[in-house]
């Protein structure tokens, strides 16, 4: 185990640390507290990235099995185990994913009785599923090699091949058929990315992702464990690679002339400079790298092209599930920071389990037998000091294990404090209204036009406290929104300072907190038996202030208004209209999706606005 | 602006230092049963003398042996009483009940206000006592390190701000500032538990037993056991 | 019951009251207190609690929301585990005990209909069902919705007589309408239809235009179909890949060639030769 191999693996232990506390969050709060996912934009990273993403990162077992044992190109053996190893675990971490972004994981068996055939998911999950059974039998012979379970090793090598045919093949169907998952959003998706032959050009990315993914990957174990990479296989693949890019970019833009599109691609929108950006480190970049024969034999540069395709392509399924189409939809959505610590948890944690095979089993052989070679001189290594804890870390394997699970708790208490533990509501702060003919209300203001010198006129001045249920000390005729400061989230109006000060110190306490019981919250009294005298009697709400936060200003108004007119019109001697219809006050028109994108390419307009303000 | 912090301090802060604290000895717990299965699994001899390793554990936390021995008499009786009270006032003190009341919904019994007030005298004295044992006997100055100085005094902190609040008129500074030092340190105390050597509060059968099993692991872990106690000039 | 049950809106009449809104909350059972919305949600005033609603466009003009149930619907076709399910009668219904969650029907939706309790552990889609089981029992003889709205803006009958009634109305009064049923033939149409005196495209995710008139299952399916022929394909060229390259090689070690494997890739030496 080198330095490099320990440092790296103390990273991956703090991410997953992370992701293990919202984890916690995620399966105790649901979606709406972890995510910033909404009905709007029901997908988000952990589709584009960990499954969509996933599925093609993981495209190299069925790409290499191909290259390596149906073409029977002998230089590739090295790098069919790797390829297998990252594919299996790949899916496995495609289906922890899924767990963690459905809505309702524990069924996540369903598709195994419930058909339906027509749903491209449902094809999905069945490939899937099927491969990861044909992807652990490919892998088994590497768990069984050093065992003395050789009759099974023996048989499940003679089946390789078969397996093998038959991983492609479902390869082929699940890796189109998430091309096919968006077939059915034409208006969603942008027409760079959405074409009728969305299935095949799934298929010809994941076939280059599958390659590049590969040679990024041996480049980097080659890197983490110091050994050489084997140059050969690399410039190789990497012919390989070219192949794959050419064709996909060729058939990508084929396809957009085909289609007429090409115009689009030339347009100066967010959508044509993500499609360029994509476009450009995902094929072109490498490609030209590719081409060039001395990067092809050096490694920096083969890992440098490789990293920018492993990128590009990631960024294209981001793209077709995600950012392309933001031009329909016109949604704010950018991942909380807890999707992201779970995507990328996923990935070290699995990146961590491929570490653990690598140096137990005979994937890569000079991995494990290094690293077994390294266990036996630790035996004869002296426990370790640490100066900073001034804790002896016992021998280098138990030094190692208690750093990672340091590093794994730290990140664990750390994620906790940091994760929201209430659903992501945006603020959405109140204007100030007060006095004046007709007061403007709501967010964005004027949403809610309310006559109040019609209310004043009709009512007369005395009647303010049907509306004015409490007043700041020292003030009258408070506005709502100096208590109800959000539209829909809770304002605390209670200031315990000011209470201690005003009822002179320390000594007051009792004059709240009863004798002989803990002086919190709870156990204090009822802010309504003081203040009685500003409070209003005649409304509506002036019996439920009792707590110590005002309501959003909607359920506030709401309840107010509503009430109040419902209350008159119920009275047939006043003869009042039904004036507690929404209608009644709702009068401005809702932006749409379509004019709001108007709006911003327009005036710049960030926030949504309504029409009539 | 102090009781917004109060209130951080008592709610979230709270519930993250014992969380931290409960996930920590978890680790440390998992980690020592991992490791000593591991020797024990390599060791030559395998025999678990289980009732010898019993009766080393009661006797360390029952400590009536302890306390009869002729060496050090003063030193082991102040450290019985402080032990007796870092356990007692915490967990039974009628405040901090209606905390786990609150916050956990546990309930159970109570010390009477006075001999907690009692208590806690006596665990500040003890610790600074303990503190001045350490000083004096060269032999423990010698092996002490940073933290064994640091943790006496830490704990210290808050049994005496605890004392302030429960008793505000003999505090000398703001009654508020004491209560965010007193619910500061103690969260702060919470969350080294794990990280320093007070896990002993856990693992304390793990020394005991290893003292027991120890001898059982493979040829030279002897020497290694001298290295690490850093004795390497003494015989075995 | 009456099979292929529709709504016909017309926009004309629509005052905007929302008694319908109320209506629907009340026979589902639904809470009066919307969730406050999301970030980035789209302001259409739809949400899990509240299945239909009033869209207040400028010039008074008011326009409602709600599930279109589809002749030949997306949600239903993407639809994994067919938690939604297009019932004999018409509706578009949604059983719980089946879905796993995976939100296709909200991305498959071109009306952005299917809306998800994001703040519990344990979500569900919701949206309108037409009152399917209400009407199936013959509690009710017209879905909540239609009972309560006071001017008729919204009526209620077969598909066949929606139409008839549609076109009935364009042509009593040809000035006062646009000359078009919305959801008659669009994504192979819909049992909720919509006459209008203004353009109403701002109803789907993009312009009835641009959505066509086929239905949108269409697409998916005429991809899916081949899945079949894809995998026997994919495994007969597969092994005769090998089948023939195995061949040659044996037959080239028969030889006595011996060597590099690798010799025989085309360029390989040439590649290998220029960078020497």
């Amino acid at each position: 185990m080198t330095r490099r191999v320990q440092i790296t693996k103390g990273i991956l232990w703090f991410i997953s640390g992370l992701a293990a506390a919202v984890t916690i969050v995620r399966f105790t709060r649901g979606l709406g507290t972890t995510t910033a996912l909404s009905d709007t934009t029901p997908w988000g990273l952990w589709v584009g990235f960990d499954v969509m993403g996933g599925v093609a990162l993981a495209a190299g077992g069925f790409v290499i099995g191909a290259i390596a044992h149906v073409f029977q190109r002998e230089r590739y053996h090295h790098a069919v185990r790797p390829a297998i190893l990252t594919a299996l675990l790949g899916y496995a971490a495609v289906a922890v994913g899924l767990i963690y972004d459905l809505g309702l994981p524990w069924n996540i068996w369903h598709p195994l009785i419930f058909w339906n055939p027509h749903s491209p998911l449902f094809e999905v999950a069945w490939c899937v599923m099927t491969y990861l059974g044909i992807l652990f039998l490919e892998f088994l012979p590497v768990f069984l090699e050093r065992t003395r379970f050789q009759a099974l090793y023996r048989t499940l090598l003679r089946l390789q091949l078969p397996l093998i045919i038959l991983g492609i093949s479902v390869s082929t169907l699940h890796q189109s058929s998430l091309g096919t998952l968006l077939l059915i959003m034409p208006f969603r998706l942008h027409p760079l990315w959405y074409t009728p032959h969305l299935p095949e050009l799934f298929f010809v990315s994941a076939i280059c992702l599958g390659l590049v993914m590969v040679i990024f990957e041996s480049s980097v174990t080659a890197w983490l464990y110091e050994r050489e990479p084997h140059t050969d296989m690399l410039a190789g693949l990497s012919r390989f690679a070219a192949g794959a890019l050419a064709f996909y970019l060729a058939f990508r833009f084929f396809d957009l002339w085909h289609h007429g599109k090409l115009g689009l691609a030339f347009e100066n929108t967010f959508e044509v400079r993500l499609f360029w950006f994509e476009i450009a480190i995902s094929a072109v970049i490498p490609l030209v790298l590719f081409l060039i024969p001395r990067v092809r034999r050096s490694h920096t540069g083969v890992f440098i092209a490789a990293a920018l395709g492993v990128m590009g392509f990631l960024l294209n399924r981001i793209d077709a599930s995600g950012l392309a189409q933001v031009w329909a939809t016109g949604a704010d959505y950018f991942p909380e920071w807890t999707e992201f610590v779970v995507s990328f948890g996923i990935v070290s944690f699995f990146a961590l389990i491929y570490l653990f095979i690598q140096e137990h089993f005979p994937v890569e052989k000079e991995i494990v037998d290094e690293e077994e070679r390294w266990l036996q001189r630790q035996l004869f290594v002296l426990p370790r000091f640490d100066r900073g804890s001034q804790v002896w870390l016992g021998d280098a394997t138990f030094a190692s294990r208690r750093v990672y699970s340091a590093l794994f708790v730290v990140a664990l208490v750390v994620g906790l404090a940091l994760t929201p533990w209430q659903p992501l509501v945006k603020a959405s702060p109140v204007q100030r209204a007060r006095g004046g003919e007709m007061l403007r209300v709501g967010y964005p203001l004027g949403t809610v036009m309310f006559p109040h010198g019609e209310h004043i006129t009709r009512l007369g001045k005395e009647a303010c406290g049907t509306c004015h249920h409490l007043h700041k000390p020292g003030d009258v005729g408070t506005p709502c929104s100096e208590c109800h400061a959000d539209l829909y989230l809770d304002t605390t109006i209670f200031d315990h300072v000011r209470h201690v000060a005003v009822l002179e110190g320390n000594a007051s306490c009792a004059k709240c907190h009863p004798e002989g019981q803990p002086k919190v919250r709870a156990t204090a009294r009822k802010c309504s038996s003081c203040h009685e005298k500003d409070m209003m009697a005649a409304n509506t709400v002036a019996t439920r202030f009792e707590s110590l936060a005002a309501p959003g200003l909607r359920r506030a108004a709401h309840g107010i208004c509503i009430e109040c007119h419902r209350r008159e019109a119920a009275n047939p001697e006043w003869k009042k209209p039904d004036l507690f219809r929404c209608a009644t006050c709702h009068k401005t028109p809702v932006p749409h999706v379509q004019e709001l994108r108007l709006l911003r390419a327009e005036g710049g307009e960030t926030a949504p606005v309504a029409a009539g303000s | 602006m102090l009781e917004s912090w109060i209130e951080l301090a008592r709610g979230p802060l709270l519930r993250l230092a014992l969380l931290a604290m409960a996930v920590g000895l978890l680790r440390q717990v998992l980690l020592q049963v991992w490791e000593i299965s591991w020797a024990f699994h390599r060791a030559g001899d395998q025999v678990v003398p289980w009732r010898v390793a019993l009766r080393r554990n009661l006797e360390w936390l029952l400590p009536w042996r302890y306390l009869q021995r002729k060496e050090r008499r003063a030193y082991n009786f102040t450290s019985f009483l402080f032990h007796v009270g870092v356990i007692a006032v915490p967990l039974f003190l009628a405040g901090h009940v209606a905390i786990w009341n609150q916050e956990l919904g546990l309930s159970w019994w109570t010390l009477p206000p006075a001999v907690a007030d009692w208590l806690t005298a006596i665990t500040v004295v003890a610790a600074l006592g303990l503190l001045l044992g350490r000083m004096v006997n060269s032999a423990s100055r010698v092996i002490s390190k940073f933290q064994d100085w640091a943790l006496p005094v830490l704990c210290i902190l808050p049994f005496v701000t605890g004392f302030w609040v429960a008793h505000p008129l003999w505090s000398p500074f703001d009654a508020q500032v004491v209560y965010l030092v007193h619910l500061l340190s103690a969260e702060l105390l919470l969350i080294l538990v794990p990280f320093s050597k007070l896990v002993h509060m856990v693992l304390f059968w793990v020394s005991q037993t290893s003292s027991e099993l120890g001898w059982r692991f493979p040829p030279g872990s002897g020497e290694r056991v001298r290295v690490t106690l850093g004795k390497e000039t003494e015989g075995i | 019951m009456i099979t292929d049950p529709c709504i016909l809106n017309d926009v004309t009449r629509c005052i905007g009251c929302e008694e319908c809104v109320a209506a629907c909350k009340r026979i589902n059972g639904l809470p009066e207190e919307d969730p406050p919305p999301r970030v980035g949600q789209s302001k259409d005033g739809l949400s899990s609690t509240r299945w239909t609603s009033i869209l207040r466009r400028t010039g008074g003009v008011n326009v409602r929301k709600q599930c279109r149930h589809c002749l030949e619907p997306a949600c239903v076709s993407v639809c994994p585990v067919g938690a939604l399910k297009k019932t004999p009668e018409g509706p578009v219904v949604y059983d719980k005990s089946v879905c796993m969650g995976c939100r296709y029907c909200m991305m498959g939706c071109p009306y952005g209909i299917p809306h998800y309790e994001w703040n519990t552990v344990n979500p569900s889609i919701r949206k309108c069902i037409l009152c399917h089981e209400k009407l199936k029992s013959g509690e009710i003889d017209r879905p909540a919705c239609v009972t309560a709205c006071p001017k008729e803006a919204t009526v209620f009958g077969s598909r066949d007589e929606m139409l008839a009634e549609a076109r009935r109305r364009l042509e009593a009064e040809p000035g006062t309408y646009l000359q078009h049923i919305w959801g008659e033939h669009e994504v192979g149409g819909t049992s909720v239809l919509y006459i209008s005196h203004v353009d109403l495209g701002f109803l789907a995710w993009q312009d009835p235009k641009f959505l066509g008139v086929e239905p949108l299952p269409e697409r998916t399916w005429s991809a899916l179909k081949k899945v079949p022929f894809e995998f026997v394909g994919m495994a007969t060229f597969m092994t005769a890949a090998w089948w023939i390259i195995d061949r040659r090689m044996r037959l080239q070690g028969e030889e006595g060639a011996g060597g590099d494997r690798d010799h025989d890739e085309p360029g390989g030496s040439a590649d290998e030769g220029g960078e020497q």
